[in-house]
């Protein structure tokens, strides 16, 4: 191997990596199906939008043609319209996509039997106006007109929602029979730029306390009649086909209260059970009554990151054996005890980038702040100063300095390496090796957090008071040097492994919430609630993790014994969904029109710290916050706050913030600025908002704003 | 020519069946997780790739012409997840510089025989960047020019970083079965 040339030697590795033959563990494929199913919805709606278009197009035009030739409302024209709405070729992308994946809700049988069919393809209608008591808002809302007399079933292939409102079943305010054309409105709030479009309250109170939503999708169905608003007859009552845009546990339906401007709690039946017959009348409050069940933050973030499912299972501490496992978790408790009590801290580095390769940190370039010192000879010879201290074998070359001969071997900065070079302070990182047969010379390697590296080579002199060249035996020196690179690496590696293990073991003993939490976060996490980590360290070691070894040997081999049952439960849960097509919806009977939300309602884990908070705008001004709201964008978490001068503390989360003023205007601070902030204890925060009013005027404003 | 069975297959991906992405996931997925494996650090790593690569496949199967090999396309695709899951991991680690083999006590001593799979975990313990341009490189025959594209950065780095990756790889092989 050591005498084939190169050129063989790297034939030789490419026919053994063409050549191997693996696969992947077999429950990958129920992970991409299950991202896969939404985007498959659009899929089929491109495919076949194709094909329907032209034929809406040309149904329309039909219509219209006959429409104008006939009088209106007459049997002829009743008997034009499409019989059955089951059959008809325009609901061909419902049927289409719930045959091949049985992924959507079955639609609900249609009374009367004629009624026209309008299929809503997602994004080509935009309606600009509005009846005035029509919530104003930006979220886009599809629109069809109907004759009263007729009825229509209403369809939005690609959310898999349909509403039906039967023939003769609307009365106006005064409850006579309403007759004539008439406008609906369907309005979709599907993901979190439509919420945030939407600025409705995303939170829930009753006797038990106040509560967040998580919401599985929301909608808004009104009927107008020249802008007057109109209603269910007496013993009426419209259907909603309704597919939830995740598969919660535990969803309820929420009616919005607009007066109020909060929700009120309908049913959690329908989604219980899955059945239709929600007589809820908005005008009716005393149909009202009950509490929504309460789900965990653990399932909601479970629940929210629905692809990622299985990496919210426990996850397995790499021991080699048992006999390891149990050296490692007496190291590791100790560890979590001295971190926890302030006799160890968690090393910025090492929180930085805790996955890495020994390498990322030995060979890091963030390890300190170095600082190029000149002498006072026109700037030839410098020194790399260690302002932390942290390149320790720096002080091998004490006395001395460098001149530099020669150009930078490898830049990955399209800046030029003089101008890089002539930075002063910003250097993170320095090595130097000695090169060549002259053993002053060197080649030395600057690293810079954005830059990349330089290197160049230079040559090591020494210089005495009086500014001449000393001798100097490099070849000692840079042997020191050697001598004290080692000697640190050895260290770092020590605690760097010391910190490895203390955050592999962790995995054995961390609660389902934190499940979701790779090793980065999880350490922030750590390090944001010491006191329960305290009382959790503290408490194994009172349960002897720290000095009985059968105790310690029980305890690892319990907790593989639940993690494998864990693991196998859900492998299972996701071959069932994906076998039956599960996705949560219900067929609604609604007797009201209104806003509808079918949402799972959560506390957090944690009950969290709350703290006054007061908004400034970036030119100063005071803002007067009527609404605070908040999003997770690692969970997939959007609350509204009950209070606009309140602020969650939530540190180690990346809350980005949504402020409304009483002016209407938009403000926005960034999740990092959050943490950053609520890190530091307060009593009143002030926090400096960004005015972003102009840049979200539609829900992709808001997902462009906010890289959702 | 391409075969009746995977223009189904691949007409009823575009019409977003599962049941034909499911074909193609089973048809491709041995052979495009030995691409992800060269890429990847781990198995695990290997396999998040994996899953990114088909749902980029299926996202994008609407771009394949036709008029090129599929496996062609689908490796291309592959190996683009897989540059981006780097990225994603890591934005920087094509900058990085290493002068130095991994310390020996950290390489994991594959099987004693000279195989396939001793190779690759040869070639998963290069340092991420050295990896990633010696696989497109080495093995896809990529230009120096159009990884220095792909990865933005200075195509003399590329060449250089290459050339340390090869030195390094046949260091470790060395070490690992003549001087063991």
């Amino acid at each position: 191997m050591e005498n084939i040339n190169n050129g063989d030697f790297e034939k030789f590795v490419r026919e053994n990596l063409e050549g191997l033959d693996d696969s992947a563990q077999e429950n990958l494929w129920a992970n991409i199906a299950a991202r896969q199913k939404r985007s498959n919805m659009w899929l089929k709606t491109r495919y076949y939008g194709k094909i329907a278009l032209p034929v809406l197009a040309i149904a329309a035009a039909s219509i219209w043609g006959v429409t104008r030739l006939l009088p209106q409302h007459s049997e002829v024209a009743n008997s034009l319209t499409p019989i059955s709405p089951i059959q008809s070729e325009q609901t061909s992308l419902l049927t289409e996509a719930s045959a091949s994946d049985s992924a959507s809700t079955a639609l609900a049988p249609v009374t009367g039997g004629k009624m026209p069919v309008v299929v809503q393809v997602p994004g080509t209608v935009k309606v600009n106006r509005f009846p005035k008591w029509y919530r104003q808002n930006d979220v886009p809302v599809a629109t069809a007109s109907f004759d009263a007399s007729t009825g229509i079933l209403f369809q939005n292939p690609e959310s898999g929602n349909a509403v039906t409102i039967p023939a003769n079943s609307l009365v106006y305010a005064n409850g006579q029979p309403v007759t004539g054309a008439v406008d609906l409105f369907f309005r979709e709030y599907r993901d979190i730029p439509d919420m945030l479009a939407a600025d409705i309250p995303m939170h829930f109170t009753d006797e038990r306390g106040t509560f967040f939503f998580n919401t599985g999708g929301m909608f808004d169905v009104r009927v107008s009649q020249n802008g007057q608003e109109l209603f269910m007859a007496p013993g009426q009552a419209y259907t909603v086909n309704f597919t939830a845009t995740d598969n919660l546990s535990n969803a309820s339906l929420f009616y919005l209260n607009e007066k109020e401007n909060n929700w009120d709690y309908v049913s959690n039946q329908p989604f219980a059970t899955n059945v239709s017959n929600v007589q809820f009348d908005m005008r009716n409050p005393e149909m009202l009554g009950g509490q929504p069940p309460v789900s965990t933050e653990a399932t909601v973030i479970r629940e929210n990151t629905d692809g990622n499912a299985e990496k919210c299972l426990p996850q397995s501490p790499n021991f080699a054996n048992v006999e390891t496992g149990i050296e490692w978790v007496k190291e590791a408790i100790a560890t979590g005890i001295d971190l926890t009590t302030g006799k160890r801290k968690l090393p910025v580095w090492y929180l930085k980038n805790p996955t890495a390769v020994d390498q990322y940190y030995t060979f890091s370039f963030d390890r300190s702040d170095l600082k190029l010192v000149y002498a006072n000879d026109e700037g030839t010879r410098f020194f790399p100063q260690d302002l932390h201290g942290v390149f320790t074998e720096l002080n091998a070359f004490k006395d001395c300095y460098f001149i530099r001969t020669g150009d930078s071997l490898i830049t990955y900065s399209p800046q030029s390496v003089n101008a890089i070079f002539s930075r002063t302070n910003s250097w993170k990182s320095c090595t130097v090796r000695q090169e060549g047969p002259d053993p002053a010379n060197c080649l030395m390697t600057l690293g810079t957090e954005k830059d990349g590296f330089i290197q160049l080579n230079a040559r090591l002199v020494r210089i005495n008071e009086s500014g001449i060249n000393a001798a100097l035996d490099a070849r000692k020196v840079f042997d020191r040097y050697e001598e004290l690179r080692e000697e640190r690496l050895n260290g770092l590696l020590k605690e760097l492994n010391v910190l490895r293990r203390f955050t592999e073991t962790s995995k054995m003993f961390r609660e389902e919430a934190e499940f979701c939490l790779e090793e980065k976060d999880w350490l922030r996490f750590f390090e944001k609630n010491l006191p329960s980590m305290r009382s959790r360290y503290l408490k194994l070691e009172q349960n002897g993790m720290t000095s009985n070894n059968p105790a310690i040997r029980d305890a690892i081999l319990a907790w593989s014994n639940n993690a494998r049952t864990l693991r196998l439960e859900r492998a299972d849960q996701i071959a069932a969904d994906l076998s039956v097509g599960k996705q949560l919806g219900a067929v609604l009977s609604l007797t009201g029109f209104g806003a509808f939300n079918c949402d799972q309602i959560y506390q957090f884990i944690r009950q969290p710290m709350y703290s006054a908070v007061t908004f400034t705008a970036e030119t100063g001004k005071a803002v007067k916050a009527t609404q605070l709201r908040m999003l997770d964008k690692a969970t997939k978490m959007f609350l509204t706050m009950k209070s606009a001068d309140k602020l969650v503390l939530l540190p180690g989360r990346k809350m980005e913030l949504v402020v409304t003023d009483n002016e209407g205007r938009l403000y926005h601070l960034a999740g990092a600025d959050y943490d950053r902030i609520v890190s530091k204890e307060s009593n009143l925060y002030k926090i400096s908002l960004k005015e972003v009013t102009n840049s979200v005027q539609s829900p992709s404003g808001w997902a462009d704003l906010l890289g959702i | 020519m391409m075969d009746t069975q995977i223009k189904q297959i691949i007409s009823d991906c575009r019409k977003g069946r599962m049941a034909a992405q499911r074909q193609l996931f089973d048809r491709y997925q041995a052979r495009l997780f030995s691409v992800c494996l060269r890429y990847a650090r781990d198995r695990p790593e290997a396999q998040d790739m994996l899953q990114e690569a088909f749902l980029a496949i299926f996202r994008d199967i609407n771009q394949y012409s036709e008029q090129g090999s599929f496996d062609g396309w689908m490796h291309r695709v592959t190996v683009r997840a897989a540059l981006q899951q780097l990225r994603k991991r890591n934005p920087l680690r094509f900058a990085e510089d290493y002068n130095d083999l991994p310390p020996e006590e950290n390489l994991v001593m594959p099987d004693a025989e000279l195989n396939k799979e001793a190779i690759l975990q040869c070639v998963q313990q290069l340092p991420t960047g050295y990896r990633t341009i010696f696989n497109m490189h080495c093995v896809e025959a990529w230009s120096y020019a159009e990884i220095a594209q792909e990865l933005g950065i200075a195509e003399s780095s590329v060449r250089s970083q290459y050339s340390r990756a090869c030195l390094q790889l046949r260091s470790m092989v060395n070490r690992l079965f003549l001087l063991a």
